[in-house]
């Protein structure tokens, strides 16, 4: 609060004293204008606030007065100079305030304070109690109740300790974002710009952690509302030269990131003291570490004889993290050995260069050559652990057959060059066609090298001024040189495998963002305006990855849109909109289920295919019921979307049976209707009528049944304990009066 | 057939370097320079309006060199043939950015370019848009503000560039989305729509360093990676709206199903009630799965 007051107060000096110096000593002779909305608005029905969770996922919409789009403009009356004041739904929780000063075309500055909610949800049941400081406590009573239930298990006492239990929790996040920024153009050539930013995150979320739970045989989940207190300082400067030749300019942004909750402990509400066996008192998560990031940047352009000009970025960064590390565990009977380092000293540099060549080789013929390289250099130290110990239960790796884990320095650079050829052979057709290449060089990834060789077809017809049609079609080849995941991966994290009997990854899986894959693309447009007051659009795209070569994983990946938005004025009182988009998505994936009584034998093979299938809807008017007297706005915006997941054994019915089974479908509906009726009172104030409908309806097996005890959905949670938060639909109807001022 | 195609081919060929050109209009020979005042004479009302913008702002009322002092000029052209004939709409070479006007795209946006091709702008020739023959006018109106900033064709930004990525503005509309919707990012908070050097015209040097730029948390390094993670966000997220939580590209477990095949309960297909499967799914457990920095993180648990 103390940083944001003064830097508050220090922006609104900086403003001060930019304006005077240049508006009050030049041009005294200044105009005030005004405007803004206030009014009040209700809701018939308001759901609860447990209700309003996904309504108000990122907004606040509270009933009573309001005020809105405030803004103070103060300029001289020539508008060189201005100092303009406003703030967006001040008093809510979304709330924005800025301040800018500008001399057009001289300096420009900017504060700007930015409030922004995200709900993750309101009806969130909770057994721990002290969220702010990282330090999640269950109180003895219920723990010593909830390890005497547990072992032996006692099912029903458990629910209800839990059910008595909880209590109530929000699970939502705040973020508060002051930026500053100022830019300076001494000379049309020069530009010098500077800018500062502070964002803070609060609140809390859904957090999974797991441990034993005064259980032996598994580790099972405790869910716990994760605490965030997150501060960004962001740098940015800037300076630019530009003349007849080109431009040079040079950058840099430096972030810094701090969490003031570096780690949560938690009480195992199973268990009131440490066991080697059956779990700790209490476990403990890392959480996000500080870091920061820098960069610097040059980028220039030189313009060139014949047409052509140069366009080239060398860009190099750098991120480091070494916050200490936390102990192998809290689990006083464990006995790890040491670590191998206090912290991480995590050091990671990249480094961009791109050149861009655009020419004219004649007239109507362009050409674009591009070179792009990427650099993710990885320099922090790979560390050996001799052993770790798992969810703060057992010791893993300890004895004869250690398997040290060793980190992953995991770093990649990538090319990419192309040639792009435009011609333009008639005034009414213009052709495309390029080549791209991309080749990825991994360390410590299951394919060393991969490259993708693409190319593209496309054209632009125009057979009249109000007409066009585009296509486009791209077929891409993408291979890699080997795919080992033994050899490049297994190796370096698991010198010994894992403990004895058990199965590393299935050498015949090929993971897509590496595997050989052919890819085909088609996009159409066409846009139509035969008149200045109708304007068509349509679309049609079309993929297809077909992933070759694949014994596991993704083997096939569909999708294909189609949409049209038409908007159309056919007199000046009336204004038409529309326009529909329909998606669908498609993917397939074949897998085998491994290990333990399964083995790995061809029987437990399984397939998945998935689909999403999507519709969205917009339509409204603008009206002139009245001229310049009486207007009417209307709006409805509908999406649709349906998620299957069907899955199928395809083996042949092995003992033990594996269950491939298909999942309920999901569903989730968004409609909003908007209406607003504006009467001009007179030619500065005018009265606001307005309606909106909102209605989100989910249907999602994943989230629908949460509650604190999941026993009796799944006998296999009989030991965990879950937050039971849930966005629940809701349907709003709200009413509003306004009135908007300006002068 | 294939004799027709070639033949066809050749011909476009010979037509197109043959030295008539179809792109542009030839350009007035003797006209000079005629002054905003007398631009003004006819052209009063989209004066004002024009006047009121940002680059009337500087143009009519602070030049800051003898382009910026040509006002009206500096965009369309020495008008003196255009006065000269009488005006009227076509007249006089003028570089006009009506719909139909003739003019080609190269044209008009050449005389944008004269002084924005820099800053955000360095990376236009080549890019996406340009050569997709994109229009400066397509997404910007200079002679009238109607958006707050920018001088955008329509108020908003999202809703500019909706012209075209019809697709776009329909996934904003999905239950999992960024807030977009509420006016609280908007597109050009990751791409510049005028090039870049990355790829899909982003504004950082690639996809994760674009994602880093909110989400500061999850930038690293840390103690244990994980591989997808680390090399792109995008493998696992769309970002630009799904019907899947956390904006996740596939439904869980399947999401993570794709690529681990490894023993144990990674590769049971799971039923729907499972407790892999429902709140989180394998995150109800695997929770730091953009990276850990505990000792005991290697499988993202702690």
């Amino acid at each position: 609060m103390k940083t944001r007051l003064g830097f508050l107060w220090f922006s609104f000096l900086i403003s001060v004293f930019l304006f005077p110096s240049g508006a009050f000593g030049e041009a005294l002779d200044l105009k005030l204008s005004a405007e803004g909305e206030a009014g009040g608005r209700g809701f018939p029905n308001r759901p609860s606030k447990s209700d309003r969770a996904k309504f108000e996922e990122y907004r606040d919409i509270p009933s009573g007065g309001f005020l809105k789009d405030l803004r103070l403009r103060l300029e001289s009356k020539d508008t060189t100079y201005s100092l303009e004041l406003g703030a967006r739904e001040p008093g809510e929780k979304d709330q924005n305030f800025f301040m800018r000063s500008s001399k057009a075309g001289r300096y420009y500055f900017l504060f700007e304070w930015d409030q922004l909610p995200h709900v993750f949800s309101n009806n969130g049941r909770s057994l721990f109690s002290g969220n702010r400081g990282g330090n999640l406590t269950v109180s003895d009573t219920v723990q010593s109740d909830l390890q005497t239930a547990s072992d032996p298990l006692d099912t029903a006492t458990i629910r209800t300790i839990i059910n008595e239990n909880v209590r109530d929790i929000d699970l939502r996040m705040r973020q508060d974002v002051a930026r500053t920024g100022f830019r300076y153009t001494p000379l049309p050539e020069w530009d010098f710009r500077l800018g500062y930013s502070l964002t803070q995150k609060r609140g809390s979320r859904p957090f999974g952690a797991n441990t034993r739970t005064n259980t032996t045989s598994s580790f099972n989940t405790v869910e716990i509302p994760e605490p965030i207190d997150y501060q960004t300082h962001d740098i940015s400067a800037g300076a630019e030269y530009a003349s007849d030749w080109g431009s040079i300019g040079l950058s840099y942004a430096g972030s810094i990131f701090g969490n003031d909750i570096g780690s949560v402990t938690w009480d195992n509400p199973f268990r009131t003291s440490d066991s080697a066996t059956a779990g700790p008192a209490r476990g403990r998560h890392a959480l996000a570490p500080d870091n920061i990031a820098h960069n610097i940047g040059l980028t220039g352009a030189l313009n060139l004889p014949w047409a052509s000009r140069l366009m080239g970025t060398v860009s190099y960064g750098w991120m480091r993290q070494d916050e200490s590390f936390l102990p192998m565990t809290t689990n006083s009977l464990l006995s790890p050995s040491a670590l191998p380092a206090s912290s991480l000293d995590g050091k990671i540099d990249t480094l961009l260069a791109n050149f861009t060549l655009n020419t004219r080789l004649h007239r109507d013929v362009s050409l674009t050559g591009r070179y792009r390289f990427y650099l993710v250099n990885n320099k922090t130290p790979e560390l050996t652990f001799l052993d770790y110990v798992q969810a703060d239960g057992s010791v893993v790796g300890a004895g004869a057959a250690l398997p040290d884990r060793r980190t992953f320095t995991l770093e990649y650079n990538r090319h990419n060059a192309g040639l792009d050829l435009g011609w333009r052979p008639l005034r009414m057709l213009s052709l495309k066609a390029g080549y791209g290449w991309e080749r990825y060089d991994r360390e410590e990834r299951e394919a060393n090298i991969t490259n993708e060789h693409s190319w593209k077809i496309g054209g632009d017809v125009t057979p009249i001024d109000w007409l066009l049609l585009r296509a486009s079609y791209l077929f891409s080849l993408r291979r890699y040189d080997e795919y080992d995941h033994e050899r490049f991966v297994g190796e370096h994290t698991f010198p010994t495998g894992e403990p004895a009997g058990s199965l590393p990854q299935h050498p015949n899986l090929r993971k897509f963002d590496m595997a050989n894959r052919n890819r085909n693309k088609v996009d159409l447009l066409a846009q139509l305006m035969p008149l200045d007051v109708l304007t068509f659009t349509a679309n049609f795209g079309l993929g297809n990855d077909d992933f070759k070569n694949v014994g596991f994983g993704i083997t096939g990946d569909d999708n294909w849109n189609v949409g049209a938005d038409i908007v159309y004025v056919p007199v000046p009182r009336v204004a038409l909109f529309a326009n529909y988009m329909h998606e669908e998505f498609d993917s397939k994936m074949r897998s085998r289920q491994r290990g333990g009584n399964q083995g790995d034998s061809t029987n437990y093979d399984w397939g998945s295919k998935w689909r999403d299938i999507v519709d969205t809807v917009g339509t409204g008017v603008d009206l002139a019921l009245i001229p310049k007297q009486l207007d009417l706005r209307l709006g409805y915006g509908f999406s649709t979307a349906t998620g299957e997941v069907k899955s199928r054994a395809l083996g042949s019915n092995p003992t033990p049976s594996i269950t491939a089974v298909n999942f309920p479908d999901t569903k989730s509906r968004l409609h909003e209707l908007t209406g607003r009726l504006s009467y001009h009172l007179t030619r500065n104030v005018t009265a606001r009528l307005a309606y909106v409908y909102e209605r989100w309806t989910d249907r999602d097996f994943t989230q629908d049944p949460m509650q604190p005890y999941m026993q009796s959905v799944d006998s296999g949670a009989s030991r965990s304990v879950f937050l039971g938060a849930t966005r629940p639909n809701y349907g709003v109807h709200i009413i509003g009066l306004s009135f908007r001022f300006k002068f | 057939m294939e004799r027709f195609v070639v033949g066809a081919w050749f011909l476009i060929l010979l037509l197109g370097f043959s030295g008539t050109s179809w792109s542009a209009k030839a350009p007035p020979q003797k006209a000079t320079y005629a002054g905003d005042a007398v631009c003004k004479a006819c052209h009063a009302p989209q004066f004002e309006k024009f006047s009121k913008t940002i680059m009337g702002k500087i143009f009519v009322f602070n030049p800051r060199n003898d382009m910026e002092k040509r006002a009206c000029e500096s965009c369309h052209g020495p008008g003196s043939e255009h006065v000269a004939k009488g005006g009227g709409k076509g007249v006089g070479g003028m570089i006009t950015y009506r719909k139909g006007s003739g003019e080609s795209v190269e044209a008009q946006n050449e005389s944008c370019l004269q002084c924005h091709e820099r800053g955000l702008r360095v990376y236009w020739k080549g890019g996406p848009h340009e050569s997709g023959d994109v229009s400066c006018t397509n997404c910007h109106k200079v002679m009238v503000k109607v958006s707050e900033k920018n001088q955008l064709v329509k108020e908003t930004e999202i809703e500019t560039c909706s012209q075209c990525h019809l697709q776009r503005r329909a996934q904003l509309m999905r239950s999992s989305h960024m807030p977009l919707r509420e006016g609280k990012m908007t597109c050009s908070d990751c791409h510049n729509p005028h090039g870049t050097a990355t790829e899909k015209q982003l504004k950082a040097n690639s996809v994760n360093e674009n994602c880093y730029g909110c989400h500061t948390e999850k930038r690293g390094p840390f103690l244990w990676e994980h591989a997808p993670v680390r090399e792109n966000c995008a493998n696992c997220h769309e970002a630009h709206g799904s019907n899947h939580n956390k904006l996740l590209k596939v439904a869980q477990p399947r999401l993570c199903n794709r690529c681990h095949v490894e023993q144990r309960h990674p590769t049971t297909p799971q039923t729907s009630t499972s407790r892999f499967v429902f709140a989180r799914s394998c995150l109800n457990c695997h929770t730091q799965i953009h990276g850990s920095n505990h000792p005991a993180g290697v499988r993202f648990n702690r």
